[in-house]
């Protein structure tokens, strides 16, 4: 790890920039109410800056290079102000772009089905849910409880722990070899920063990486992967949420007929 | 080069077609509505009233564009804006007339050959609801509020049966690509359109593509004797008549999708099969297309006027108590069919059965629902004499 | 007070058989009425600026005051209708008549009616004792400004001198020269003034007269 710290400072650098950039953005105190948020900003993006120039991703294709950083910096940025919106509407609106960019990203990395199935899932129920509730509940804010709970500076250190583990992976030899896994490494620091979405991403890595001999990308292949390789994997995902729809349905207060 | 310069143009002709298609929908809309109602309609502005369009958009565009106070302005501004994007991008994968014999110049479809057509449809249809929420949210005005609520619930509900009931077809033509879902049932003639094999899943994509749209009678979310307007109540203007844009661009992608989805397309035995190859084989296979696309849009603005809208614990009791389980149990028929290879007539058979008995078992249940909760029900079921002392008992 | 809950009639909900429960037949029955309506229409409405309604006789529209035999107005200015109106539009100034109207004391030097605050109650019509005030037919009153709409007495009688030979306007009492109260003889019984059955309770009132039945109870004068 010291070996790893010494030999690229830039992205060491840059981690702790972005994570201080983070902690000066984070809600939670009344004093970072009243914060100026641009140095907080201007840290975050120098620091991304700096680790994006360490990882040193490069695309052949203008087009599609233009569309992952465009994707990228999205998911970046989205996710940054989806953590430090002091309105939860906001964040859940800023959620459902984070949503959208990493969809972008599964685009360029051949797997619509993947990323219109997030749309349909994340984007166009569970966010629209969270607005739903938050909507109804909480129309002035978080609520007190809400506020104590909400740790925002030991959430932040620990994610740029992982993420600052991730880059470390990354950029050892080992792991180094094909110039895709430079490209995943951003795409890691947008999952990093939408905790909900890392799950299909993750499958999408690992069918890119595994399974080459299926046909990646193309619906069959997914499928096939999914119901085959995965097939006890996916069947108990599906049964523990069920569990979960059983539990929620069990724990809500029940009501009189007729009353809402 | 050409290949953008085509993609271009049938940008173009979308783009630009479709808002001029919406504005004459309205008007055809309240010629109807004013038909159903025995009044003549709007007549003053051209001959029969065919320039009307023209003079409603002239107003929206020259109107005092109001925001109001008290509302969140960035989304406020954006609500609309996302309303028209979303469904517009929709119809990007939707083939609009026979894409292998397209002229040169003009593709039929802005995005072929897109391996999950339909997801990608439904997909970016949920994200029109995002419309309808921040629109509702903030507007912030109670009955805004009151109509994005019930229009998301709507729409996250209704999104499930939709998108069960195509499963059906892609499990049967084994593919997502609407045109091949299209070239499959135009190479299979009339009998192999989807209506014959799996008229249950029509029915229940139908139903569930007018919740989807807001359209009567599921239009809770602006139901103007409760709500005023509903979400786009403080929108005025271009802003408002965005919405509009917004909802009518849906309904013409519901409607070519029923068309493609369950009626065949461009297919017409006779006139355009998939071995007619004169001349003008693409204006008329597009010509038949459009008349069924046509055809579902009066029949859309037909029920407006025939059924009376729903209310709301209906609207989430026909979602949830009957399409759900119901699109459910065509996906399993559709599997079995598939599996056991057996031939269309069953799926026809099982679809029709399905039906039925879904009809004997709400029968039934609503009849001991009855039975429950009236007291005058229990009155008229008991003995005469039982009657008089439970009707001195009083009721309230 | 409360009716007895034998006279309580329940009213079941209908039961729904099997196609009810399935909507499709009352759908489909439904699309055909409106499918009728569609493709043998035949409108109910007018096309108003063409077609002139039909109004009934009694409808009430702008005033007007109406003339003598000598082309003088009728109104004699004793405020009556000003008095009844509710929505207090009529302004009127009396003054004493000129010499060589010897058949009444004062006329209306000025009388405003502000067409805006009027109601269209018609009760001025109802207070004149020489029906000299007249409700017309005219609904389609237009002003570019608010004073256009302050009828004086030369604009209403400009509208009589419109309508008065109008069918559906005519001068509606012709009783003597100056109308009912120049050849007033004794109080006339005033029925109700609409049909109603014959076991209606304003059927049995038969008020004498505006003059003794005003300020007395309604009772005493039943008969």
């Amino acid at each position: 790890m010291m070996q790893w710290m010494t030999g690229h400072p830039v992205s060491v650098f840059g981690l702790i920039l972005w994570a201080a950039g983070i902690l000066w953005l984070m809600p939670g105190t009344k004093i970072a109410a009243s914060r100026p948020r641009i140095p907080g900003l201007v840290m975050s993006t120098l620091g991304v800056l700096a680790l994006c120039g360490s990882a040193g991703a490069g695309q052949s294709d203008l087009a599609a290079s233009f569309l992952f950083w465009l994707f990228a910096v999205g998911a970046l940025v989205s996710g940054v102000l989806m953590i430090t919106a002091t309105y939860p509407v906001y964040s859940a609106l800023w959620f459902a772009v984070v949503t959208l960019c990493t969809c972008g990203l599964f685009v360029l990395r051949s797997a619509p089905f993947l990323a219109a199935a997030t749309i349909i899932v994340y984007a166009g129920a569970v966010i629209v849910t969270f607005l739903f509730v938050i909507m109804l509940a909480q129309q002035s804010g978080a609520a007190g409880y809400d506020q104590t709970s909400r740790q925002g500076k030991m959430a932040t250190i620990s994610a740029f722990v992982l993420l600052g583990a991730i880059v470390m992976a990354v950029q050892t030899p080992a792991a180094a070899g094909s110039p895709v896994v430079a490209g995943d490494a951003v795409a890691g620091d947008a999952v990093a920063a939408a905790p909900a979405v890392s799950n299909p991403a993750t499958v999408a890595n690992t069918l890119s990486l595994k399974d080459e001999q299926h046909e990646v990308g193309n619906l069959k292949g997914l499928g096939r992967s999914l119901f085959g390789d995965y097939l006890y994997a996916v069947e108990m995902a599906g049964t523990l949420l069920l569990i979960a729809c059983i539990g929620a349905i069990a724990i809500a207060p029940r009501r009189e007929q007729g009353t809402l | 080069m050409t290949e953008i310069l085509v993609t271009l143009l049938t940008v173009l002709v979308v783009v630009g077609a479709i808002p001029g298609v919406c504005n004459y929908l309205i008007l055809l809309e309240r010629k109807m509505a004013a038909w159903m109602q025995d009044r003549v309609g709007p007549n003053r502005v051209g001959p029969w009233g065919l320039l009307q369009p023209l003079a409603d958009g002239i107003k929206l565009l020259l109107k005092e564009e109001v925001i109001p106070g008290h509302v969140d302005r960035a989304l406020y501004i954006m609500a609309p804006m996302i309303s028209v994007f979303t469904t517009m991008l929709a119809l990007a994968v939707v083939p609009f007339g026979p894409v292998e014999d397209a002229p040169w110049w003009l593709r039929f479809i802005i995005a072929p050959n897109i391996d999950i057509g339909l997801v990608f449809i439904f997909a970016i249809t949920s994200l029109a609801v995002y419309g309808i929420i921040l629109g509702g949210w903030a507007s912030n005005s109670k009955y805004s509020a009151l109509g994005a609520l019930r229009a998301s619930a709507q729409v996250v509900s209704y999104e499930i049966p939709l998108g069960m009931s195509v499963l059906g077809i892609a499990l049967m033509s084994g593919t997502l690509n609407l045109e091949q879902i299209q070239s499959q049932q135009a190479a299979a003639g009339l009998l192999g359109w989807n209506i014959w094999i799996q008229p249950l899943a029509c029915l229940i994509f139908f139903t569930s593509s007018l919740a989807e749209a807001n359209r009567l009678p599921f239009d809770l979310a602006e139901c103007e004797q409760e709500l005023v307007g509903g979400w786009h109540t403080e929108y005025s203007a271009l802003k408002w008549a965005l919405f509009f844009l917004g909802e009518y661009t849906h309904v013409i992608t519901i409607s070519f999708l029923t068309s493609i989805l369950f009626f065949g397309g461009w297919h017409f035995p006779g006139i355009a099969t998939a071995e007619s190859t004169y001349m003008f084989a693409w204006l008329v296979k597009l010509m038949v297309l459009m008349t069924k696309v046509f055809m579902c849009i009066i029949l859309i603005m037909l029920l407006r006027w025939t059924i009376p809208r729903f209310r709301f614990d209906q609207l989430m009791e026909l979602a949830w108590k009957i399409m759900i389980p119901l699109s459910l149990f065509n996906v399993v028929l559709v599997m079995i069919c598939r599996h056991f290879e057996l031939s269309n007539v069953w799926l026809l058979t099982g679809s029709v059965t399905m039906f039925c008995v879904w009809g004997i078992v709400s029968t039934n249940m609503r009849r001991s629902e009855l039975q429950a909760k009236s007291p005058g029900y229990r009155m008229a079921a008991a003995a005469p004499v039982a009657a008089t002392s439970a009707a001195s008992g009083g009721h309230h | 007070m409360s009716e007895s809950s034998k006279q309580v009639k329940w009213v079941e909900e209908p039961e729904l058989g099997f196609w009810e429960a399935t909507f499709v037949p009352a759908i489909i029955q439904g699309l055909k009425t409106t499918l009728n309506h569609v493709i043998s229409h035949k409108a109910v409405t007018e096309e108003y600026p063409e077609v002139k309604p039909d109004l009934p006789l009694h409808y009430r529209g702008v005033h007007r005051l109406n003339r003598d035999e000598k082309d003088r107005v009728k109104c004699v200015a004793c405020m009556l209708c000003a008095t009844a109106c509710p929505a207090r539009c009529i302004t009127i100034e009396a003054a004493p008549a000129p010499k060589d109207w010897p058949d009444r004391d004062k006329f209306p030097k000025s009388f405003v009616l502000d067409e805006l605050r009027c109601i269209y109650c018609g009760m001025c019509e109802e207070a004149c004792p020489v029906d000299a005030i007249e409700l017309t037919h005219i609904y389609d009153l237009t002003g570019e400004n608010r004073d256009d709409l302050m009828y004086d007495r030369e604009k209403l009688l400009g509208v009589y001198d419109e309508t008065k030979d109008n069918p559906r306007d005519p001068v509606r009492t012709k009783r003597g020269k100056l109308g009912a109260a120049a050849d007033f003889q004794g109080l006339p019984t005033l029925g109700p003034a609409t049909d109603v059955a014959g076991n209606d309770r304003s059927a049995r009132t038969g008020t004498s007269g505006v003059i003794a039945g005003s300020g007395a109870p309604a009772k005493e004068n039943r008969s």
